[in-house]
């Protein structure tokens, strides 16, 4: 076996006890395959640390023996504190340093408690960045509602706006709440089918607790991605600047210059109701290009909407 | 032999923590197991150059292996440990923060021993993306490097001042070179110049130091990024109709305060400041908001679906 250097040997260390302050009490084995040794050496090498103590001349002890333990069942856990990281006067690299900031400004930007460590903590990273990052994220109205009856595994009474814009009244089990591609989603069963399905947070109308207990499955991930399918693309001649006002969530397949300030853009969204919302808020004037049959939709869609307006000033009218 | 080494080198800064005002060289063989010496150590002697080098050597692998500094005081010949970056309560609170929100789309993966890169992945219930774009806009911006780009389609250089994420979106506002005020991009449109797709959409255009960044730039007030906010049109009290479903995510998407309400409807009173995006953002609603007032703002609306109508007949 090669002999390590020292430099190697306090870098396995360093990397076991940062694991085991982060993910709590773990197996000495899995930390030393994390690692990349085996049990019998991870130990030799931690031995020094999990009974560090010595007593100085004037007889006063130096002990660090109590801050890690290895436990009965094997496992390492960090019991008072990884005092060998408290007492590391290195920042960050720039790439954690960044990393770090974000979590830690999104993290803050949901907690309603104040966290003067966090605080001070963030204003240590942003002087290791040394650039404004501003970065926070939304929370629906109705979050909380939501996170207790997850938290408490209890049913959850919503009024749901699907993707049509029509309302229904659900009881679901919320087993998973998330946030990602900057919007909040919970994943649960639907009791009226027994699917599980996602819902879009900020689309819950109304949210009540229920009044019955649910198990959630072990282990549900934060999907990648939601392959809702339906990709529908349109082709559109319109002013160069009104690319950058283009609703999202859509996709530029090409962009090309037309001349006189125009461009021709490929543009892709998720389903119909996307398609058509895209379709009027183009600019008036603007082309459609291809498919054909998205001028109808189009035309059809402004219709639809300006009757609602007509509908309106009809009743104002009247009265 | 390894376990002694490490007791040595470890016994240090466990011995230096109890020692704030430091001590000497002398301090430590008396007291740091691995350091004993026969007798005094008398300063200048072979024995304490020996111990002497033997100790900076400890020293220099106790900070390349753990980050932890010792520095000796030349004016009172004695070591210190040098202040940790962060204490615990606050490497714990940044824990805690790298165990609920994943920051996914950087170029670097987290490297085991890094601060939060070993939290339990299951648990984080956020993941927010920082494109590689923003991490290489971050380093032109601590550098303060101009960069260039290519963006709708023409060649951009620009002193960047701050990148910041609005909704769902990253952007990053600067100097634009040849322009006169500050400029706002949204980094996802940054386009590729070259075909080769992994080719990099940003380059580092000159030296850093190249600009300074005003003192009276405020990015928090800059990256107020909602229209609605920062938009230059007469300012309008503006009400809407809206289906009574559809009442939290209005306000959620435009803000404002419910008014009125019925059993089927309510009307939610907000401020306007940018009309084109009011209305691109309420066409999200489709049938089921329409703006009912001020007049003008109504007849903008109406008359933009007028137009598609008519355009399309």
């Amino acid at each position: 076996m090669p002999r390590r250097s020292k430099e190697e040997t306090f870098r396995i260390i360093s990397v076991a006890l940062a694991i085991v302050e982060e993910a709590g009490a773990v197996p000495l084995g899995d930390v030393a395959a994390r690692v990349g040794v085996s049990r019998a050496v991870l130990y030799e090498m931690l031995e020094p640390v999990l009974y560090h103590e010595f007593a100085t001349t004037d007889g006063d002890l130096v002990s660090k023996a109590d801050a890690f333990l290895l436990d009965e069942d094997d496992c390492l856990r960090v019991t008072e504190d990884n005092w060998l990281r408290s007492l590391a006067a290195e920042p960050p690299a720039f790439d954690t340093a960044l990393r770090l900031f974000v979590a830690g400004t999104v993290y803050r930007s949901l907690s309603s408690a104040a966290s003067p460590n966090l605080e001070r903590a963030l204003r240590k990273l942003e002087q290791t960045i040394a650039a404004d990052v501003i970065v926070a994220i939304d929370s629906p109205p109705l979050l909380p509602v939501v996170e207790t009856a997850n938290r408490a595994e209890r049913t959850l009474l919503i009024r749901y706006v699907g993707d049509r814009g029509e309302a229904r009244d659900r009881t679901i089990e919320p087993w998973l709440v998330f946030s990602n591609w900057g919007r909040w989603y919970v994943h649960g069963r639907d009791l009226a089918d027994g699917i599980a399905k996602w819902f879009r947070v900020d689309r819950i109308a109304s949210a009540e607790l229920g009044p019955d207990h649910f198990a959630p499955p072990p282990d549900v991930p934060i999907p990648d991605w939601f392959d809702i399918g339906g990709e529908e693309t349109v082709t559109v001649r319109l002013p160069t600047e009104a690319v950058d006002t283009l609703p999202t969530p859509r996709r530029i397949d090409a962009l090309h210059e037309y001349g006189d300030g125009l461009v021709e853009a490929t543009i892709t969204v998720n389903g119909r109701q996307r398609l058509e919302r895209l379709l009027v808020v183009l600019p008036a004037d603007a082309e459609i290009v291809g498919p054909v049959e998205c001028r109808t939709l189009r035309r059809d869609h402004a219709a639809r909407l300006l009757a609602k307006y007509d509908a309106i000033e009809e009743q104002t009218t009247l009265r | 032999m390894a376990a002694d080494l490490t007791g040595r080198v470890l016994g240090l800064p466990a011995f230096l923590e109890t020692r704030s005002r430091g001590c000497t060289l002398a301090d430590i063989t008396r007291n740091v197991p691995g350091y004993e010496v026969d007798g005094e150590l008398t300063p200048g002697t072979k024995e304490w150059e020996k111990v002497r080098k033997r100790l900076q050597r400890d020293l220099d692998d106790l900070e390349a292996g753990f980050g932890i500094r010792v520095e000796y005081h030349d004016r009172d010949y004695v070591y210190r440990l040098q202040p940790a970056f962060f204490t615990t309560d606050e490497r714990l609170a940044l824990i805690s923060a790298a165990a609920t929100v994943e920051v996914a789309g950087m170029n670097d993966e987290p490297v085991l021993g890094e601060l939060g890169a070993a939290v339990d992945a299951g648990a984080q219930r956020i993941v927010l993306t920082v494109p590689g774009r923003v991490e290489k806009l971050c380093g032109a911006i601590r550098t303060h490097t101009s960069v260039t780009f290519r963006y709708n389609l023409r060649e951009r250089r620009l002193d960047p001042y701050a990148v910041g994420r609005w909704k769902t979106q990253w952007y990053v506002i600067g100097r634009e070179h040849g322009a006169d005020a500050l400029r706002k991009f949204r980094i996802d449109r940054i386009e590729v110049a070259d075909a080769d797709a992994t080719a990099d959409a940003i380059e580092a255009a000159g030296p850093p130091g190249a600009y300074t960044i005003p003192p009276e730039f405020d990015a928090v007030d800059e990256m107020r990024l909602d229209p609605n906010d920062w938009g230059h049109d007469p300012l309008v009290t503006t009400r809407v109709r809206v289906e009574i479903d559809h009442v939290q995510n209005l306000q959620y998407e435009l803000g404002g305060r419910v008014v009125a309400r019925d059993g089927l409807h309510a009307v939610v009173e907000l401020d306007v400041r940018h009309y084109q995006a009011f209305r691109d953002r309420l066409l999200g609603f489709r049938e089921h908001a329409q703006v009912v007032a001020p007049p003008e703002l109504v007849a903008y609306l109406r008359d933009h679906l007028a137009a598609i109508v008519a355009r399309s007949t």
